[in-house]
């Protein structure tokens, strides 16, 4: 026993909470649960606010009892002292009728407390398990593994994590490190398939998930109380766009030691049937979608021919689609003066249209390729408990948009007809006050962001998110996350009305919290609960970057060498050097392009064959001219 | 059970005598202790006439050091004949402060019915928990005079009550022990070296004449010679006054003390330190009790402990 509940007229203990004391000496502090015990009557309740009084009545007394000198005044005895607990209840048991907290002993939470008090009883147990641990509650020289319902955590009866913390500390992508390793250990089978894609948006955050990382033998007693192996993500994938040389990757991770980060490479086709990511508000209009749309249905993949002209065209790459452009804008411009109009659409709104989608073409060369030969995320074929990290951190911020809706909307789309190859995927975005911020304008991911968190649940389509600032995101996108998580915060941030629920005491405790604590809110939690969690089992950013350093930038051919060995080791670098001697740059792309997609057994032979037959340039002499009449003697010849 | 609850629960006992008329307050008149106001010139012990020492600076007792103090709660719960009866609940206890911290280490607790003898008697049966105390019987012809007796009654036992806790603390424990009053009254504390007596009480006053006004105007941070007080009952002790705080500005008695050590005890170097003592324990104040210039802060928090139960 710690304690025992006080209540008084003007402090009357409620249904949902109660003030107990303690002596001053007590291992108690702000976020310990605890229980009270009564006849009859037991309550659970964790402690949100701490308070310590004397029976001094005014501080003046001091100043007078002391004779104004705090210093050298003699005082022998302390004054009397309370340390009085401000406590939310938890659980009633019984729960009915609901009464008042009773005038009972306190005592600390043991385990079984723990998970009576959050309800994890209730699906920690059975035939179906669902729990899956999330940290450790500690207080009091007590540790309690505290598990969080899968069916609250990843659908379908609730869905979606958000987590808030200052930057600089780690905790939070730490935690969803952490949290996809306890889900893909303890994701209940019987629940289905589950994977993780993962955008990493900053620096090497994200990229060293197959890698083992240190761990103290404190993390790993904390694995083990929470039954959780520590282990990296081995099967994990890694994907990025090249840069605009079309041949070195724009990532950080392509340290030849590590599995290959394989290029994500997207044509016409991909960009445009997300073409509305690429327009602004003031784009957004029916003629410019009733032209996107005649562009996708009627020529872009297929043979178009136009009867004012009587060209034919067959659209599959942008280069290919600027030759379409060129040609409309020839022929309305030998129309003579007022032709404004091809097929119905105004020429001011073909020229936007090409203009935006030139312009995604120029800003995010290495993602989008000129020539149609695409590279993508194995669409269909995604791997039980596996991660998938696309790293879009060295993209243009249009690029970034057109990345994660596309992957987004083909997730859904995958997983409305049920062949994505997984039941269930948790997609991971940091820096979410970016993408869904509370103001600004309307953007089509935000809107994205808000469809998934408002119906990805029942699809199994789950948002892990993340920011720096939860004010500043938008208020339906962190609404809907059943779960919240929340690292250190800073006062700024604290003082926002979101987090008026809060106490005082939570409120400092929360601005000060250690790394590798959190505070939780979950849908079978009735108040937050504070944890701790163990580091994550593989290389942080930082450790990765210094233990892996990123490739330096080679040239052109040395960097398609380096692609094509990614593919088959044995690859000779001077034949493939010899080979591209003197290419084009864009043959050389295409055929490296072609070759990755396919990923062919004999790589050498097939770059060859795509690269062609060589034409090779021929000199040809000059002509010497005419050669002069032979000399006759006649004169009159 | 809290004392409030106690008196609820004889009131509703006795309210199912038909006889009885139940009461619940105190008749102004008699509202408090009567003090018996009187002079009773001392033997001076320590110097020819009554001289004025002072005792140097506050000097906190290092050594654990104990507080004796009791308590009362009187209510007239009922009439019966026109004559009252009263209930009460007294309390002693004795807190041992070690390091500065206090700790309950003796308590008694007596709840009383202090009435009529016959009333009591045809009474007997319809309460529980409090034990009959007959008033004596020229306390009975007027219900003032009879609230007058159980006063004097009750505070007997009180006095009892700090006896018996008292006795106890000492079976087991030689520190130090301040105690709320006076030594004299008790034949526990004649001999005990280790026994101070703070009086807040100038209801008696140790001189007359000059030496009185000399007494009532003591500096703060002096005492006066040591003196046998002529009140004694049980054993002669040695006393001194000694003025905790200026009166300037407030009254002759505020901040004055009258202190009783045994007589084994009473050197004038002893004085002194007991004195320190007593200086060092004006802080923490005692405030916001009315009395906090005459008590001391331990007095206080063994009352508090007492009036919390």
């Amino acid at each position: 026993m710690i304690g025992r509940v006080v209540a008084t007229e003007m402090k009357p203990s409620t249904p949902h909470q109660f003030l107990f004391w303690t002596a001053r000496d007590a291992q108690v502090g702000i976020g310990s649960i605890v229980r009270v015990e009564s006849p009859g009557r037991r309550v659970y309740g964790v402690v949100t606010d701490a308070f310590a009084y004397s029976d001094l009545a005014t501080p003046m007394d001091a100043v007078y009892g002391s004779d104004g000198d705090p210093v050298g005044a003699v005082e022998p005895s302390h004054r009397s002292e309370i340390r009085l607990f401000q406590t939310a209840v938890l659980r009633h048991e019984p729960e009915e009728p609901l009464q008042a907290v009773p005038l009972g002993e306190v005592h600390l939470a043991s385990d079984a407390d723990v998970a009576v008090a959050l309800r994890m009883d209730t699906y920690t147990a059975g035939e179906k398990p669902t729990g899956i641990p999330i940290g450790l509650y500690a207080a009091g020289g007590l540790e309690a593994p505290i598990f969080v319902d899968a069916d609250f955590l990843l659908g379908p009866e609730a869905a979606h994590l958000n987590i808030t913390g200052v930057s600089g500390l780690a905790t939070k992508t730490s935690a969803i490190e952490f949290f996809l390793t306890t889900i893909f250990q303890r994701f209940p089978v019987h629940k289905g398939r589950i994977a993780a894609l993962c955008f990493n948006v900053k620096g090497p955050d994200l990229l060293f998930l197959d890698q083992p990382g240190t761990l103290t033998a404190e993390d790993r007693r904390l694995y083990d109380r929470l039954g959780i192996e520590p282990r990296p993500f081995t099967g994990a994938r890694y994907f990025a766009p090249f840069k605009a040389d079309g041949v070195n990757l724009n990532s950080l991770r392509t340290h030849p030691d590590l599995n290959p980060t394989e290029p994500l490479v997207w044509g016409l086709r991909e960009v445009l049937d997300y073409a509305e990511v690429l327009l602004n508000r003031d784009d957004v209009d029916a003629k410019a979608d009733a032209f996107i749309d005649f562009l996708a249905e009627r020529v872009v993949g297929k043979e178009f021919t136009d009867e004012h002209t009587g060209k034919t065209f067959a659209v599959r790459s942008f280069a290919e689609l600027e030759g379409f452009f060129r040609a409309i804008f020839d022929f309305l411009e030998n129309m003579g003066r007022g032709a404004e109009i091809w097929r119905t659409h105004h020429v001011a709104t073909i020229r936007k249209i090409r203009n935006r989608l030139g312009n995604i073409s120029t800003r995010s060369k290495g993602l989008v390729t000129d020539d149609g030969e695409v590279n993508d995320l194995p669409w269909g074929t995604f791997q039980d408990r596996s991660v998938y990290v696309v790293d879009v951190a060295g993209l243009d911020p249009l690029a970034q948009d057109l990345v994660f809706a596309r992957i987004v909307s083909k997730l859904r789309e995958h997983l409305e007809r049920r062949d994505l190859g997984v039941e269930h995927i948790v997609v991971f975005v940091d820096e979410l006050n970016k993408y869904a911020p509370q103001d600004g304008q309307d953007t089509y991911v935000r809107k994205m962001l808000l469809d998934l968190s408002e119906r990805g649940r029942y699809l199994g389509l789950v948002l892990f998110s993340a920011q720096q600032f939860r004010s500043q995101v938008h208020k339906r996108v962190v609404g809907n996350a059943g779960t919240s998580v929340f690292g250190r915060l800073d006062a700024d941030e604290l003082s926002t009305p979101g987090y008026g629920i809060l106490s005082p005491a939570i409120k400092a405790k929360l601005a000060a919290l250690p790394k590798g604590e959190l505070m939780i809110r979950h849908p079978h939690f009735t108040q937050p609960i504070f944890l701790k969690f163990p580091r994550p089992a593989v290389l942080s950013g930082r450790e990765g970057i210094e233990r892996f350093p990123p490739e330096v930038e080679v040239p052109f051919e040395e960097a398609v060498v380096r692609r094509l060995r990614a593919l088959d080791k044995g690859i000779q670098g001077n034949r493939i050097k010899d080979l591209v001697a003197g290419r084009t740059t864009d043959d050389v792309v295409r055929a490296l392009h072609a070759t990755i997609r396919n990923r062919p057994d004999d790589v050498t032979a097939f770059f060859i064959k795509c690269l062609g037959r060589e034409v090779r340039t021929r000199t040809v002499a000059p002509r010497t001219g005419i050669a002069p009449l032979k000399a006759i003697d006649d004169p009159y010849a | 059970m809290s004392s409030r609850l106690l008196f609820q629960r004889v009131r509703k006992e006795l309210g199912r005598d038909a006889r009885v008329v139940i009461a619940t307050a105190m008749p102004p008149a008699v509202e408090g202790r009567p003090d018996d106001y009187r002079l009773a010139p001392s033997r001076l012990i320590e110097d020819d006439q009554l001289e004025i020492h002072a005792v140097g600076g506050a000097q906190a007792c290092d050594d654990p050091m104990a507080f004796l103090d009791g308590t009362q709660r009187i209510e007239v719960v009922g009439y019966v004949e026109a004559t009252p009866v009263v209930a009460a609940l007294v309390a002693a206890a004795v807190r041992l402060r070690v390091g500065g911290h206090f700790t309950t280490v003796a308590r008694q607790q007596r709840a009383v019915l202090v009435g009529r003898p016959d009333v009591l008697e045809s009474l007997a049966g319809t309460y529980t928990g409090f034990d009959p105390v007959p008033l004596p019987a020229e306390d009975v012809l007027h219900p003032l005079k009879s609230l007058e007796g159980a006063h004097r009654l009750i505070d007997i036992e009180r006095s009892r009550l700090e006896r018996d806790v008292g006795w106890v603390f000492r079976q087991t424990s030689d520190a130090w022990l301040v105690v709320d009053g006076v030594l004299a009254d008790s034949g526990v504390w004649q001999d005990d070296a280790r026994a101070i007596g703070v009086s807040k009480s100038h209801a008696t006053l140790p001189f007359g004449g000059a030496d009185l006004e000399r007494y009532l105007t003591l500096p703060s941070g002096h005492r006066t010679s040591v003196f046998e007080p002529a009140t004694w009952r049980i054993a002669p002790v040695r006393s001194w006054g000694l003025r905790l705080w200026p009166h300037e500005g407030h009254d002759l008695f505020h901040g004055l003390v009258r202190v009783e050590v045994a007589v084994p005890a009473a050197t004038t170097a002893h004085a002194d330190l007991v004195s320190r003592w007593l200086l060092a324990e004006r802080a923490p104040l005692s405030r916001p009790d009315v009395r906090w210039d005459r008590l001391l802060y331990g007095v206080a928090a063994v009352e508090r402990h007492l009036r919390a139960r």
